[in-house]
């Protein structure tokens, strides 16, 4: 695909955005134009720079619980144009949890009101020069493993975006998602690289408040994983008087082929578009999308490579590219999106390393007849809930270290399987692990007794068929 | 008795003992009850009593005791 003259501009997000003329934020409370923000960004970037006189900005790392707010957005664009790298964190992660992976990551820096709160010495070695972000991986468990992401990352993937969605400057988006998860984060960062406005808000799809500011604000597009799609389809939005309306965006999980089609025809018979797209934070945030024309009859594939991007399906075992259609192998990708590298300590962003060339998204694919790819499986151990990622070999870790042991982990999207033995009594604590700590509803995970856990000739515990034993036992 | 059912509904889905859901409880007030409860909430509801609540009515039930005063609008003795 080729992008247009008009796509083909580089596109900026890191630099002087008084160039737009309209209002880039707005709240139940105030707006904010380009103009506003553009000084408001200029300001925070010198307050960082004079508070840090004398101090390498690359050898800091400052940890922003990223809020939706305009001050949370005004220290992610003053810091990455300063050149401070950025841990972006979920402000309602568990304090421990937040600390152990700052502290794991060697963040030295936090805000505090306007200022900068040192959590740690400046560290020797200065961070690798292509370094502006790191996000994490896993939703809120806590793992240290982040993605590092370059200006360039994110520059290049808003880029890629632009030239796929319809986004113009007079576009409405809304904050349905948080803004320190990538599908939320590239929300901001494309509406921000084409002048549109953002209406920010924590409210969420469930509240009154949500739909008044999208009526008041004329909205013109909603993103969301699939639950928000169990949601909108709970809340009837065919129902809904949203004249704004004109397209709908999904990401973060695989979205059920019968939700697509019921979406697939509503958008058809209200004149919007759907756009089913795929993507991982390691890559930035996008890697594929369906156009919207072709969804209808093809409602369980993941589309095409964004422009500029490309796929390769790979033999698991020899590595070889599978060109022949319906056979199965691990998606690749190549693009400019294509993250750094992963960071579990601060060795890893001083590192200088070479850049990855191409992703093994870990996902298995295959090419379709037409040409499109679809997702059949997954080899990486870990599953998605509400679409956040969760690890579910450092979720057993996370068990293990609350006492309750041996405990094994396993499931599909949106239905977690905690697996102990019928001896253990433990319930009590692995209810506060899930739901309290990790904030996971209990309609989410169970909790399944097995006497005798299956185990492989090698010793090693045999997932998928654990994964059938509490699938069964789900059904009695 | 069906003001039971509306507080075993809403301790079932906000996974809280009954004693816990008072007739203020509210929306966001506390963890438990977030987007996916209340989602599980509104199925429940809607099983329970067999009854399709509007879009208006969904995102109205902010509170224990708004959630009674919605239901009643549809015949339901709570």
């Amino acid at each position: 695909m080729t992008l247009s003259a008009e796509n083909r501009r580089k596109v900026t997000i890191f630099s002087d955005l008084s160039k737009f003329e309209g209002v880039a934020f707005c709240t139940d409370q105030e707006s904010i134009t380009y103009r506003e923000l553009e000084t408001l960004i200029q300001s925070r970037m010198l307050a960082v720079t004079e508070q840090l006189a004398g101090v390498d900005v690359r050898r800091e790392v400052l940890g922003l619980c990223f809020e939706t707010s305009v001050d949370a957005i005004v220290d992610y664009l003053a810091c990455v144009r300063v050149g401070l790298p950025l841990l972006l964190s979920d402000p309602d992660q568990p304090d421990t949890l937040r600390d152990s992976m700052w502290r794991a990551l060697g963040v030295t820096l936090t805000t505090a009101g306007s200022e900068l709160a040192r959590l740690r010495p400046s560290h020797t070695q200065a961070a690798r020069a292509d370094l502006a972000v790191l996000m994490s991986t896993s939703g809120s468990s806590g793992s240290p493993k982040a993605v590092m992401l370059s200006r360039n990352n994110l520059e290049a993937n808003a880029q890629a975006i632009l030239a796929y969605l319809p986004i113009s400057e007079r576009d409405t988006a809304i904050t349905s998602l948080p803004l320190h998860y990538s599908f939320g984060l590239s929300v901001l960062n494309t509406h921000l690289a084409a002048g549109a406005k953002i209406v920010l808000t924590n409210l969420g799809m469930m509240e009154r408040g949500f739909w008044d500011l999208v009526k008041a604000q004329g909205v013109t597009s909603l993103s969301g994983v699939p639950f928000h799609y169990q949601m909108l389809r709970m809340l009837r939005l065919e129902r809904m008087e949203l004249p704004a309306l004109r397209y709908l965006t999904q990401a973060g999980g695989r979205l059920e082929a019968a939700q697509v089609k019921h979406f697939s025809a509503l958008c058809a018979a209200k004149g919007w578009q759907l756009y089913v797209m795929y993507g991982q934070t390691e890559a930035t945030a996008r890697m594929a999308f369906v156009p919207p024309e072709a969804i209808r009859d093809n409602p369980d594939i993941i589309g095409r490579a964004i422009p500029g991007g490309r796929f390769i399906v790979r033999d698991p075992e020899s590595r070889e590219e599978i060109t022949e259609p319906n056979v199965d192998g691990e998606l690749c990708y190549l693009g400019d999106n294509i993250m750094l590298g992963y960071a579990q300590c601060a060795a890893d962003w001083q590192q200088q390393g070479p850049c990855l060339t191409e992703l093994a998204t870990g996902d298995l694919a295959h090419w379709t007849t037409d040409g499109w790819l679809r997702i059949t499986g997954r080899m990486s151990r870990f599953l998605k809930v509400r679409g956040k990622r969760l690890q579910l070999d450092h979720l057993e870790q996370l068990l293990d270290e609350c006492g309750i042991q041996p405990a094994y982990c396993c499931g599909i999207d949106d239905k977690l399987f905690v697996v102990v033995s019928p001896e253990q009594s433990t319930d009590a604590k692995v209810m506060q692990l899930m739901t309290k700590d990790l904030g996971i509803h209990h309609s989410l995970w169970s909790l399944v007794a097995v006497p005798a856990i299956p185990r492989l000739s090698s010793g090693k515990i045999d997932y998928p068929r654990l994964l059938t034993l509490c699938l069964n036992s789900e059904k009695d | 008795m069906a003001t039971d059912q509306v507080t075993a509904a809403f301790a079932k889905s906000l996974g809280l003992p009954e004693s816990d859901i008072t007739e203020h409880l509210a929306y966001g007030s506390i963890k438990e009850w977030d987007s996916t409860a209340h989602m599980v909430l509104i199925a429940e509801l809607e099983d329970v009593f067999d009854v399709m609540l509007d879009t208006d009515d969904i995102i109205d039930m902010s509170s224990v005791a708004k959630a009674r005063e919605i239901l009643r609008k549809y015949d339901i003795k709570c």
